[in-house]
């Protein structure tokens, strides 16, 4: 829980340098002198966020993905798209059946 | 050409002037520049200032050069359209009355509609055409007669229909009833369930409304969005194809073309949206190309006789040459990509596919260069990756055989036509012509790809058609799969069929003929196609109000199923009375309907019409089969009925579950 959260705000982290970094390219951009140390140190920032990131998603389940995805071992349902409802849980235990008038047709 | 019209930096601004001057006479609407036997193509970017740089800006602007044949159109061009479109519009309400569903069968909608129905179509393309034919065609105008064209072909169904039809709108409307109020989607019912943003979307829609349900919003979806779509796909044609009156036919194809029906109130009718949001986009204002300064610009060979240098070096040159850059100003720049990264990150938690279509299409964009913001990728990317990894975890550890396949190599295409091509000769026919669409629609796009390549030495478009075929790998998903990579990739395969049309017609004008009496054709062989299935999709008031009162009976918890999965069953109570125990070979009771009731015992039974269709027109059930078992039912001792109209009815259990 507490992991998915931190990898949520490193994707927000990167979300952001990654804009900090479009600013500060696009609004130098044909300047005679442009912003080279600032975009070359977001540079930097944006690619060690995105490393942490992938870290971050590795040990919150990335790597229990990828063994599912290689050795196929997990417990498997129904694709759900083509069969609308796919019970999970066993139904609840339905009280016994009022009498309803009929509608009206 | 939409990254000619680039700055090209100094060292290549005398090289590029030419071109960049005659991209951008584009920018202004002039039927008459036709000087170049190709139009050229148009950008989204603002007409470049005529004040050279350093001029001050009160320096008076040069005056536009009039028109060459400024001369007043005949009435017939001025009044033609509108008149057209307006008596299209008159004939829909005479269409609703004298269209008689109660004979729906095989043939679907094309069958019943009425002949007023088939006018208004007749004239919704009249005024299209007219308009076109115009000589100074206005954009307004041509903009006015798209939209009663959607509403006389996409818009047909909600107009003579009371209702939404089509079982899978319903469900989903089912998905936000879910939703509503809580705002929490439940867990274990269905997987779609984790891509919840749509659903979460319309349920604060209908909540901040204080409305109690959707059904308007499902009615008159399709037309809507369809519209939507055509506004994309006219904004992508405009940057690929360049002129002022092929990009219409290219909105216009992209209808005509469109029988796939996934424009019902669903997750991927949005996603679509948002893909060619940022597709035209990407195409668009962020359009670049590289220049290769080595003189020859990738492979195949692009002149004959062009000496060929060493792949190495085009490779080497072409990956340090820097892509042109887009003209807007910063601030535009800024705030399309921040809007694209809005989009693409909204796809994740919308659908399943889309995010993958979009993504595959920008890494090709990428990889040749030819959008700047390359990074929207990597957003993208990650969005889509952390979404499924961590929102998604329990689809995943679930059911991962949606993503590997679980052994069902060729299940898509299977599902997707094989087992689709079944029930009377209506029914064959239209899923022929299904299947014969997209046939038409690739061939078309092939002969495109050529005359694009041929004019503008480039295989991009094709590829982006390509890749949502990639997702063909996931063959699990089901029948569906098939008709969403067909749809993803159908924009830019209509833009390339507009290319061959526009070849078509240049060789002989008097061919533009035929292409009108070609679009008389498609759009009723449209109609025929979409309404093929509206015997069984067809969704009347009273099953409505029959289903809510139905639900509105069961108490907490109780089973609530359909006799077949077709009808509004879906409507509400998901979570809450469609926990069905799996039952080997009853994913519909209709399959083998007393074992199925027998084991499953569910506390409410629904009949419709549509069911008993669907068994007579589909599954070669002979008429009042439906009527049959319910009364079996009754006889039994097991079921009463609390509601029956004609094969509509309601059986609740007597005997209490075991």
């Amino acid at each position: 829980m507490i992991g998915g959260v931190l990898t949520w705000l490193v994707l927000a982290l990167v979300l952001v340098l990654f804009g900090a970094r479009a600013w500060v390219v696009e609004t130098n951009r044909g300047r005679l002198t442009t912003a080279g140390a600032t975009q070359r140190g977001l540079t930097w920032a944006v690619a060690a966020s995105v490393a942490l990131l992938v870290v971050m998603a590795m040990v919150n389940g990335g790597l229990t993905l990828t063994g599912l995805l290689i050795n196929g071992e997990a417990e498997t349902g129904t694709p759900s798209d083509s069969a609308p409802v796919v019970s999970q849980q066993a139904p609840a235990a339905p009280a016994a059946p009022a009498p309803a008038p009929a509608p009206a047709p | 050409m939409t990254s000619e019209t680039r700055n090209t930096g100094p060292g290549r601004g005398a090289a590029s002037a030419s071109s960049t001057r005659t991209a951008e006479s584009t920018q202004y609407l002039d039927p008459n520049r036709s000087a170049s036997p190709v139009d050229q193509p148009t950008t989204a970017v603002r007409p470049p200032s005529p004040h050279p740089q350093g001029e001050p800006s009160d320096t008076p602007r040069p005056p536009t050069p009039a028109p060459r044949d400024a001369g007043p159109l005949s009435p017939l061009w001025v009044w033609g359209s509108p008149v057209l479109a307006v008596l299209a519009v008159v004939m829909l309400p005479l269409a609703a009355a004298t269209t008689n569903l109660d004979d729906l069968g095989g043939w679907g909608l094309a069958a019943v509609l009425s002949p007023f129905g088939w006018a208004a179509l007749v004239l919704a393309i009249a005024a299209c055409v007219v308009e076109l034919w115009s000589k100074r065609p206005r954009i307004p105008m041509l903009g006015i007669a798209t939209t009663v064209l959607i509403l006389c072909s996409f818009g047909m169904p909600s107009v003579v229909m009371p209702q939404a039809r089509f079982t899978t709108a319903w469900l989903i409307g089912g998905f936000v009833d879910a939703l509503a109020g809580t705002g929490v989607p439940p867990t274990g019912v269905d997987a779609r369930f984790y891509w919840p943003a749509f659903f979460a979307q319309w349920a604060w829609f209908r909540d901040a409304a204080g409305v109690d349900n959707l059904d308007v919003v499902l009615r008159w979806f399709p037309a809507a969005v369809v519209a939507v779509w055509a506004i994309g796909v006219y904004a992508l044609a405009r940057s690929m194809l360049g002129g002022t009156r092929a990009p219409w036919v290219a909105a216009w194809l992209f209808l005509g073309l469109n029988w796939i029906e996934q424009d019902y109130f669903s997750p991927q009718a949005t996603g679509i949206v948002l893909l060619l949001t940022v597709l035209t986009f990407a195409l668009g204002p962020l359009a670049t190309r590289r220049t290769d300064t080595a003189g020859v610009a990738g492979w195949p060979r692009p002149h004959p006789g062009s000496p060929r240098l060493p792949r190495w070096r085009r490779w080497l040159v072409s990956a340090m040459t820097p892509p042109n850059s887009p003209t807007l100003p910063p601030r535009q720049l800024l705030l399309i990509y921040f809007s694209a990264a809005l989009c693409l990150l909204a796809i994740a938690p919308t659908h399943q596919l889309t995010p993958f279509a979009i993504i595959g299409q920008l890494v090709v964009l990428a990889v040749v260069g030819r959008f700047r913001g390359r990074g929207l990728v990597i957003v993208a990317t990650l969005g889509v990756g952390i979404y499924i990894l961590i929102a998604g975890r329990d689809f995943w550890m679930t059911q991962i055989s949606m993503i590997t396949g679980g052994g069902d190599e060729g299940g898509a295409i299977e599902a997707g036509f094989f087992e689709r091509l079944e029930g009377d000769t209506g029914q064959i026919v239209v899923k022929l012509l299904r299947a014969l669409m997209p046939v038409l629609t690739w061939l078309l796009a092939i002969v495109g790809a050529w005359v694009y390549w041929k004019r503008r030495r480039d295989l991009v478009p094709i590829l982006l058609a390509v890749v949502p075929m990639g997702m063909a790998a996931v063959q699990s998903y089901g029948g569906e799969l098939l008709l969403r990579v067909i749809l993803y990739g159908l924009p830019v395969l209509t833009i390339l069929a507009v290319d061959a049309l526009r070849a078509f017609v240049r060789a002989d004008r008097r061919r533009e003929i035929a292409l009108g009496i070609g679009m008389l054709i498609l759009f009723p062989v449209l109609l025929l196609i979409r309404g093929g299935n509206d015997a069984y999709m067809d969704v009347t008031t009273e099953d409505v109000a029959m289903t809510r009162q139905a639900y509105d009976q069961a108490p907490p918890g109780a089973l609530v199923q359909p006799l077949s999965n077709v009808g509004p069953y879906g409507l509400e109570g998901i979570g809450e009375h469609n926990r069905a125990p799996g039952v080997e070979g009853c994913t519909q009771i209709a399959n083998d309907p007393l074992r199925c009731i027998d084991q499953m015992q569910p506390q409410t039974l629904l009949f419709y019409e549509s069911i008993e269709k669907e068994g007579v027109v589909l599954n070669g059930e002979q008429p009042g089969w439906s009527t049959r078992i319910r009364d079996q039912l009754i006889a039994s001792g097991q079921y009463r009925a609390t509601y029956q109209n004609g094969f509509n009815a309601v059986l609740v259990r007597v005997v209490a579950p075991q």
